[in-house]
């Protein structure tokens, strides 16, 4: 299990999580939805040690929560200058011995070889990516990794992580896009304004859209309407 | 027409400006003014003027046919040709006025006729890998080394050559050493990634131990090579070769801590450079010689500070 224990974090006068408590499965995949700026990037970085929270503590099987327990892909991701993109995943551990770069580069496609100003957005992504499946953590963490990938590659995202999942690795995943979080999460998790407010399980995930968007479609159709 | 992009660029230098400091504003601000005067004095003498001149040109093609923003320029500016050349046109002027007081004024209206083709120039340098092998012989641990040499190397195995032809010579092939060592501290203004962080060391002083004595090896690899040989044609210098190779790995060292009492992730630290330039040019000034050492011992306790916040030690 995975306890999050009363989360509180403020950037100056803005609180982003308040109060935030919840508790996690382990060997399950979880998806963090929420509107833009409701704490789900702040929420990943505290998860993954990344941040400190002002109050409160994570636990993972009962014991506080540690970088070594972690992979975390984030949102926007930095590439050093003028290395290549295998010379990128080399920096990383490879602790996950199943990991076969040449392998699954059969099916991603990167020049790994060249370096990765040459590469586009979703090459950046898949890379980035890699460099997380080739370490083997209890917990991932993925931050939108759908931005920016073709189909091809969501589709592949999607087998990783069912793939981790049958791995019994404990996943949460984020995306702006619902599709794909009902294809691949056993649970969906809604934060809205710092706070957990509601979890559903596959049998009620028909009900996410509808009520994520219950006050929001309400006055967004008269608002664009009279303003553009 | 609106200035837009001499406007952008205010925006940033002011931004520069505030981020470094009153004093090193200043020291700047000498700093340019030493090159205006020096371009004027420069403006008086016919070869000297073409020199400066052709720099010119030279130095806005690198920075037009390099600059990263030409296609949202083109896409999303007003009048993006009369923009660029606003911008280069401004930015030229500490350069191109001082010719106007010379008998050289022509310099003016012809930099302005290649500031204007210039502008109209749509072509941009595509960006290639560099020597790819060379991680078979650098570990991608030491991606700054990688990074550095991808983007220098031709021009520090120029400069070593160079130092190596004239080994003979007393003191010239310091001072291509000395050159080579501006180049390598460049490497260090760029900082990595959380992620690459972590996964290099477990603590801030392992981190540091780590990356200082691996890179010092190298540095240690390009200078004994000709120190030696100096050493062995200007017998009377080996002292002064070991004492400008200490100055030298210390200066370099600096630039590393520099780094890191700095990092924030993801961020460039190119406000560094006027620091790490003042301490590179004090190395060849004798009473100023002991500033890298100082700053060496000012700058470890900080960057282990810095780097604890990241690695929540």
């Amino acid at each position: 299990m995975i306890n999050v224990i009363k989360i509180e974090k403020s950037f100056g006068e803005k609180k982003v999580l308040n109060s935030l408590s919840q508790d996690f499965i382990t060997a399950t995949v979880h998806g963090i939805i929420g509107l833009n700026g409701a704490g789900k990037t702040t929420f990943f970085n505290i998860l993954s040690t990344f941040l400190k929270p002002d109050t409160g503590e994570i636990l993972y099987e009962g014991k506080k929560i540690t970088r070594n327990d972690i992979a975390y892909l984030e949102t926007v991701i930095f590439f050093y200058s003028n290395i290549t993109g295998k010379e990128y995943l080399e920096i990383f551990p490879s602790s996950n011995l199943q990991f076969d770069l040449d392998n699954i580069n059969k099916l991603l496609k990167l020049p790994l070889d060249e370096i990765i100003e040459t590469y586009s957005t979703g090459m950046k992504k898949k890379l980035a990516l890699l460099a997380i499946i080739k370490q083997d953590k209890p917990i991932y963490i993925f931050d939108e990794p759908y931005n920016g990938l073709d189909l091809e590659t969501n589709m592949a995202l999607e087998i990783i992580i069912k793939n981790l999942h049958a791995k019994q690795k404990t996943v949460f995943i984020s995306s702006h896009i619902l599709s794909p979080l009902i294809n691949v999460c056993n649970e969906i998790h809604l934060l809205q304004q710092g706070n957990f407010i509601k979890n559903y399980f596959k049998e009620n995930f028909n009900l996410i859209e509808q009520e994520l968007f219950a006050d929001f479609s309400k006055s967004a159709a008269d608002i664009i309407a009279s303003s553009i | 027409m609106k200035w837009i992009l001499v406007k952008v660029r205010s925006y940033q230098i002011r931004r520069e400006l505030e981020s470094l400091g009153l004093l090193y504003a200043f020291i700047l601000l000498v700093f340019l003014c030493g090159l205006v005067f020096f371009v004027y004095t420069a403006y008086h003498q016919e070869e000297k003027s073409l020199y400066v001149f052709s720099l010119t040109i030279l130095a806005l093609l690198w920075i037009h046919f390099s600059r990263t923003d030409q296609q949202f320029v083109y896409n999303h500016i007003g009048h993006p040709v009369q923009n660029i050349f606003a911008e280069y046109f401004i930015f030229t002027l500490p350069v191109s006025i001082p010719s106007l007081f010379t008998s050289y004024w022509f310099y003016f209206p012809l930099l302005i006729v290649s500031i204007y083709i210039i502008a109209n120039t749509r072509i941009s340098i595509k960006r290639k890998t560099r020597f790819p092998h060379l991680s078979k012989i650098i570990s991608s641990q030491n991606f700054e080394w990688l990074s550095g040499l991808r983007k220098n190397l031709i021009q520090i195995l120029i400069l070593w050559l160079l130092a190596a032809i004239f080994c003979r010579i007393r003191i010239l092939p310091l001072i291509f050493l000395w050159f080579i060592m501006l180049s390598v501290i460049s490497f260090y203004q760029e900082c990595e990634s959380l992620q690459i962080l972590l996964a290099s060391s477990s603590s801030p002083k392992k981190l540091l131990k780590r990356k200082i004595i691996n890179h010092t090896r190298f540095i240690l690899l390009i200078f004994i090579p000709i120190l030696i040989v100096n050493s062995i044609f200007n017998q009377d210098l080996i002292l002064i070769n070991i004492i400008f190779l200490l100055i030298q790995i210390t200066t370099f060292i600096f630039a590393v801590l520099l780094k890191y009492t700095t990092y924030v992730p993801n961020k460039s630290l190119k406000g560094n450079t006027i620091l790490l330039s003042i301490v590179s040019i004090g190395t060849l000034i004798p009473f100023l010689l002991p500033i890298p050492l100082f700053m060496c011992f000012k700058n470890y306790g900080k960057s282990v500070k810095n780097l604890k916040t990241y690695f929540n030690d």
